[in-house]
């Protein structure tokens, strides 16, 4: 109860925050609809040459750039601000601050920050994924909403736990390269459907660095092409994926030097 | 002339400096690179050529747009038109140098870094991959390096006419993402240009941005005629004084304008 009455304060602090610079938020929430509508026109051109890429027509590549941008904005709202944040409280040695506090290091360091420009587009999109569906003569029962919303969530666990992993390299490298960066250009390979990799690729971005998760497997589950078992994949690997982190992180924090304070 | 050159040779060794952290890019965007291929090879499956491409020359055209990213940047725009935004211009304008001078040595600085390290990838290229990516010839490579510079000149021009915004407005991002739009549709960015339908392709050709991007990598390419690719490099010539006629009306107008708030 206490934790998640910490979770709720630093997000109204996030709010705030984010509410004092209006048009700031107004200026990030019209660029970020309009990156979403620029890589649709980018598929479009594409299609404008080829009828399907890797047997996937453009309607389905459309539901997948759909799901991709949801699961983009959900990582933006909810993971990647405080991981962000991260790198700089090491380099500046105020990391001691998070660690001199009676509250879980882990928790403390992943729920300090929250990206609201992102809200607005993550709303929309799952409204348009909604009505996409209808569009494709698609209507899920409850029972695949909740599918998809576990495969989703797995997703969303494997990749925080994977980022939060990385970051635990700035306890060794402190003037790491820019990992947010890093973090974008793996989540923009989730836009495309996995089988236009092949052979090792394929396997290692199916079960080693899961990028499947990010956008392919729920679609694929939306679109009636995998079952309830890759639910429980999607379970597994996320216990895998968030255990695997915590041991490396713990690793990493006893090569921590507070850099000032 | 002595004082800019100082200031080239500055900037060039404090690049040079962070040559670990332009590697670490190079290297992350190798795996986007990887990916592009991924897909258009995908793309490519059971269609050996789509808009006069073949998968090789996609494939050329992908590791040109890498090698070329240095005539798409748009981080000097961002840094000038901070100065502007925090007044901190007022510091340029008391010294006895000229302001655009000073940013065109600290831009051709950064550039040179930049080009250089991204050539390594080109050489990785060329020994590794020569199957997909081929040397295309000294005078070709030539006509490609005149053209690249060019791009060069055409993007510090767009940075600098793009930070002068900064006189009027305090942000300049939807300006910045403008001109995104516009070299990812019509410089080539997001797809080659010949990709693009209906009267989109040939608009293209009327503005300047394929001279950043699209028009040097087809020269290397070797899919302009000596010809053409004089009357390309004189088009994109004509485009640079136009563009640096702009330039000196709006600093000009900017200076007039400009308050040093904060100073």
């Amino acid at each position: 109860m206490r934790y998640l009455s910490l979770y709720f304060h630093f997000f109204r602090v996030s709010l705030m925050a984010a509410l004092e610079y209006r048009f700031n938020l107004l200026v990030w929430t019209f660029l970020n609809l309009f990156w979403t509508l620029l890589s649709f026109v980018g598929i479009e051109l594409l299609f404008g040459q080829v009828s399907s890429i890797a047997g996937w027509p453009k309607q389905e590549i459309f539901l997948l750039l759909i799901i991709w941008t949801i699961f983009h904005d959900f990582l933006s709202i909810f993971i990647r601000p405080s991981l962000r944040q991260i790198s700089h409280l090491i380099r500046h040695g105020k990391f001691d601050f998070l660690l001199l506090k009676p509250v879980s290091l882990r928790f403390l360091s992943s729920v300090q920050d929250f990206g609201i420009d992102s809200v607005s587009r993550f709303c929309l999109t799952s409204v348009i994924l909604v009505f996409f569906l209808r569009q494709m003569g698609i209507e899920p029962s409850l029972l695949l909403w909740l599918d998809f919303t576990l495969l989703f969530l797995s997703g969303a666990i494997i990749f925080y736990s994977f980022f939060f992993a990385l970051a635990g390299l700035n306890f060794w490298f402190i003037n790491l390269f820019n990992l947010d960066d890093l973090h974008s250009r793996l989540i923009d390979a989730g836009r495309f459907p996995i089988d236009i990799f092949r052979g090792r690729a394929k396997t290692f971005f199916t079960y080693l660095l899961p990028i499947a998760f990010i956008a392919f497997f729920p679609a694929q589950i939306l679109l009636g092409r995998i079952g309830s078992e890759w639910v429980v994949y999607g379970a597994v690997m996320a216990s895998v994926f968030f255990i695997a982190s915590q041991l490396f992180w713990s690793l990493a924090l006893r090569s921590y030097s507070s850099a000032s304070s | 002339m002595k004082k800019y050159w100082t200031v080239f040779k500055t900037e060039f060794q404090k690049s040079s400096e962070y040559r670990l952290e332009f590697f670490g890019h190079m290297i992350m965007g190798l795996f986007t690179f990887a990916v592009m291929v991924f897909v258009f090879r995908a793309i490519f499956q059971g269609n050996p050529e789509i808009a006069g491409y073949t998968f090789s020359s996609v494939f050329t055209y992908l590791v040109m747009t890498k090698f070329l990213h240095p005539a798409i940047r748009w981080n000097v725009a961002r840094l000038l038109a901070d100065e502007i935004k925090e007044g901190r211009l007022s510091a340029y304008l008391l010294k006895p140098f000229g302001v655009l001078r000073y940013w065109f040595s600290l831009f051709w600085a950064d550039r040179l870094v930049d080009i250089l390290i991204r050539l390594s990838l080109i050489v990785a290229f060329l020994v590794l991959l020569p199957r997909y990516f081929s040397f295309p010839g000294f005078g070709t490579t030539l006509s490609f390096g005149l053209s690249l510079v060019l791009a060069l000149f055409l993007n510090f021009t767009f940075n600098i006419l793009l930070s002068l915004f900064a006189f009027w407005v305090t942000d300049i991002r939807l300006f910045s993402t403008a001109i995104d739009l516009a070299v990812g549709f019509f410089a080539g960015a997001l797809v080659p240009l010949d990709f693009l339908p209906g009267i989109l392709k040939p608009a293209s050709f009327f503005l300047p941005f394929q001279y950043l991007l699209y028009f040097p990598i087809r020269v290397f390419q070797g899919a302009v005629g000596p010809e053409q690719t004089w009357v390309g490099m004189l088009i994109s010539l004509g485009w640079l004084v136009a563009l640096l006629i702009l330039l000196d009306y709006f600093w000009r107008k900017g200076i007039k304008h400009y308050e040093a708030i904060g100073q």
